[in-house]
């Protein structure tokens, strides 16, 4: 198992790097000069050639796009053309890929395109919204999921299990941000019901008790938090109840019925917590795949969040915000698949790496 | 092993009350798609002014071709305001652009000023009064375009990639060390020359073309080379090409990255954006789901008799997969595909809504549903194309859903 976990552990840093270069070779090519978002154009006073090309170059060596792209390049002749047979040219550590990723991982994440402000503060401040609604959101859909999946389980076959089943369904069929719309319609609107506000987090200053500060939180965050539960929801409840009935098949389900116990008890107690190893692991992959989900449902509600600040950097040209986020969302979804993956070898010592693989 | 063919497909779906509805559903979406032009179209079908007659919407379709110029009675006036003869206009005499200022967000309930016998919008205008019925026509050949061409594109890498990973496994293409020597120096040189140093021939298509003939000749001349030094020399082949834990380390890759947020990343890239770049985007991004399926029946296949009676009959390998084993797989590759075109509607309808992705003038559904967001108090812009994508993305789900489930 130690060594199964080793492993795991050393697949995660090919799998980072891969995605550091993805993502490196992407911000490379982004159309737009940076430089150009760095000169003040000052269309009023005459600005000489030299001094404008001195400014310039003193930006392009401020901003460390002077230096090579990557650990090594090729080499080219003397007037400018490659050469049929290449010639390696080693740049040492010094290079544009090196200082992003190492800076990326000590929490330097540069400078933004659009304020020229350092993003790691408002990164941060968006991490804590955008775990906050998830976290919850994924503890609401476990709080309604088991109870659902467990009974439909029970009585497999019946009413209340087809209607759930259908009704799970049909919603999994029903897009986030369509059922944000009509939320922000109907609940958030002067037209209709005026319930929630339409968006924000409601930043409320200092003069306010922390009670208040919690309540008027809350408030804001209710229906975002609905929407990124009802994602989470159909998909847990399917497999809640695909575990639980994997369970019930099996022999000690049947004795513990012979023995005369309540269909209650062996639902939960022998039932259900022989299922509950699969769903606890289940929690570190959901993660990552609501935190993809709710990036439209923050962006509709205008939370700060990860996502919301994404789509803002991506319409604002700003690129280093983009693809900080996307390291840093791909970041976060490695670490959640790698904890599920050891925590399920702990709990179930059987797997095996060519299992788990498939 | 059961006979899989597309009777056994529509026998499954037609067993069933849901599947009925879902392919009626589709069916009817696809109607739509092919000739929304004559449903809704601010041109009439047919009409005659001043003795001429004219076929506008026929005359579009040969002006995109090429084949004709656009003719037209009176360019000073729009089509609805000339007076004809004879008209035959379609059902909705609105294209999904068509503006109808004296008409702007009107309910569908809401009394609307007619003018002409135009204005009649059954299901209620958005901004600039535009018509939600003939958006949602239009925006269903976008839907469609985008989910089927988009799963097009996924399939061919998926198959190709899941269906050489999951047969070869790890250790099933051996190669000696004369391969590995030279092999990778030729293949980073043919990268090289096929795209780094430029040759100068003129033409920018002949050059990309002999481009790809350079790299190609520099993968196949060593790699023949070496194969006959080995049998030459009898060298044992000792080395074996992991390609599935290659596949799998990439579909991770890809995986890890949050959907949109990986989207977005490669939507920064491209400075010109429209549905075809879309296409691709989602293509290259959907490509993993149906490349692990086809990579796990690929598993349970190859250990099956009559492939591996292929294996001893002599069929090279590429034969085999392709035409003997991946056949049986077909099963796998449509449930994941189904599943893989409401994704892909729904990826782009998210992006549509965000107003990423598809050009401006383009109607979607994602952003007739983004002007709801802008007047929250029109109900009708936000249920009823948000509806059209809930029942779209509802039938392919459901049909790979039956699909997927055993046969009796």
């Amino acid at each position: 198992m130690l060594r199964y976990i080793l492993i795991r552990v050393l697949y995660f840093i090919p799998t980072l790097l891969g995605i550091s270069l993805v993502v490196f070779f992407l911000s490379k090519n982004t159309p737009g000069d940076p430089v150009d978002k760095f000169m003040d154009e000052d269309l009023d006073t005459f600005e000489s050639f030299e001094s404008r090309q001195k400014r310039r170059a003193a930006i392009v060596k401020d901003l460390k796009l002077d230096r090579p792209n990557f650990y090594f390049g090729i080499k080219k002749d003397r007037n400018g053309t490659y050469p049929i047979l290449p010639k390696l040219q080693w740049h040492g550590l010094n290079n544009q890929y090196h200082n992003w990723f190492f800076g990326f991982l000590k929490g330097n994440f540069g400078n933004s395109y659009f304020d020229r402000q350092p993003v790691t503060d408002r990164i941060w401040s968006s991490l804590k919204w955008t775990l906050l609604i998830n976290l919850v959101s994924i503890f609401l859909a476990y709080a309604i999921a088991i109870p659902l999946g467990v009974f439909s389980a029970g009585k497999e076959g019946s009413m209340f299990d087809k209607i759930t089943g259908l009704i799970l369904y049909a919603l999994y069929a029903v897009p986030a941000f369509w059922i944000a719309t009509l939320l922000i319609t109907f609940l958030a609107s002067t037209d209709w019901l005026y319930w929630f506000p339409a968006g924000g987090v409601g930043n409320l200053d200092n003069g306010f008790s922390n009670w208040q500060i919690f309540k008027n939180t809350v408030w804001h965050l209710t229906l975002p938090i609905f929407c990124v539960t009802y994602i989470a929801l159909t998909f847990i409840t399917r497999q809640v109840r695909a575990s639980m009935i994997d369970v019930l098949s099996q022999d000690y389900i049947k004795t513990a019925y012979v023995k005369g116990l309540n269909k209650n008890e062996v639902l939960w107690k022998h039932g259900f917590r022989n299922s509950l190893f699969p769903l606890l692991t289940m929690f570190a992959n959901i993660l990552p795949a609501t935190i993809g989900g709710s990036v439209i449902i923050e962006i509709i509600f205008s939370i700060p969040g990860m996502g919301r600040l994404a789509y803002d950097g991506l319409l604002q040209q700003d690129w280093p915000m983009v693809f900080t986020i996307t390291m840093l969302g791909a970041l976060l979804s490695l670490i959640g698949n790698l904890i599920a993956d050891i925590s399920y070898t702990i709990a179930d010592p059987r797997v095996s790496f060519s299992k788990q693989s498939k | 092993m059961e006979k899989i063919n597309n009777n056994t497909f529509l026998r499954k779906l037609k067993n069933s009350k849901s599947g009925r509805f879902s392919l009626i559903i589709i069916f009817l979406f696809f109607i739509i798609a092919i000739f929304g032009d004559f449903l809704s179209n601010e041109k009439p079908i047919f009409c005659v002014h001043e003795g001429t007659s004219y076929f506008p919407i026929f005359n579009s379709y040969a002006h995109e071709c090429g084949f004709s110029n656009i003719k037209h009675p009176d360019y000073t006036k729009e089509w609805r305001e000339i007076e004809f003869e004879k008209v035959l206009w379609p059902i909705l005499p609105y294209s999904g652009y068509t503006t109808d200022l004296k008409n702007k967000f009107k309910s569908p309930f809401q009394e609307k000023i007619i003018v002409d016998g135009f204005g009649k919008h059954p299901f209620g205008t958005g901004a600039l009064g535009k018509d939600v019925a003939a958006g949602i026509i239009h925006g269903t050949r976008i839907a469609l375009l985008v989910g089927i061409c988009s799963m097009f594109i996924a399939g061919i890498f998926g198959i190709f990639l899941g269906g050489i990973a999951g047969y070869f496994g790890d250790n099933k293409i051996k190669l000696s060390w004369i391969h590995m020597l030279l092999f990778l120096p030729f293949l980073l040189l043919g990268i090289y020359w096929a795209y780094i140093s430029s040759f100068n021939i003129g033409h920018a298509f002949w050059q990309l073309l002999i481009g790809k003939l350079i790299l190609f000749f520099s993968l196949f001349i060593p790699l023949a080379f070496a194969e006959y030094l080995c049998s030459t020399f009898n060298i044992e082949k000792s080395l074996s090409l992991p390609l599935d834990l290659i596949l799998m380390r990439l579909i991770e890759i890809v995986n890890s990255i949050p959907g949109l947020l990986l989207l977005f990343a490669l939507l920064a890239v491209i400075e010109f954006p429209s549905v075809w770049t879309l296409i691709i985007i989602i293509g290259l991004i959907r490509w993993t789901t149906i490349a692990r399926f086809v990579r796990a029946e690929m598993l349970k296949l190859r250990e099956i008799e009559f492939v591996q009676s292929a294996k001893v009959l002599g069929l090279s390998s590429l034969r085999t997969i392709f035409l003997h084993a991946l056949p049986n797989a077909l099963t796998a590759v449509t449930i994941t595909i189904a599943f893989g075109i409401a994704s892909a509607i729904l990826i782009e309808a998210s992006l549509s809504f965000l107003s990423l992705g598809v050009n401006e003038d383009t109607m979607t559904w994602g952003k007739m549903l983004s002007y709801a967001r802008q007047k929250p108090s029109a109900w009708w812009l936000a249920i009823f194309p948000g509806l059209a994508i809930f029942l779209c993305v509802y039938s392919f789900n459901n049909i790979g859903d039956i699909l997927s489930k055993k046969s009796d």
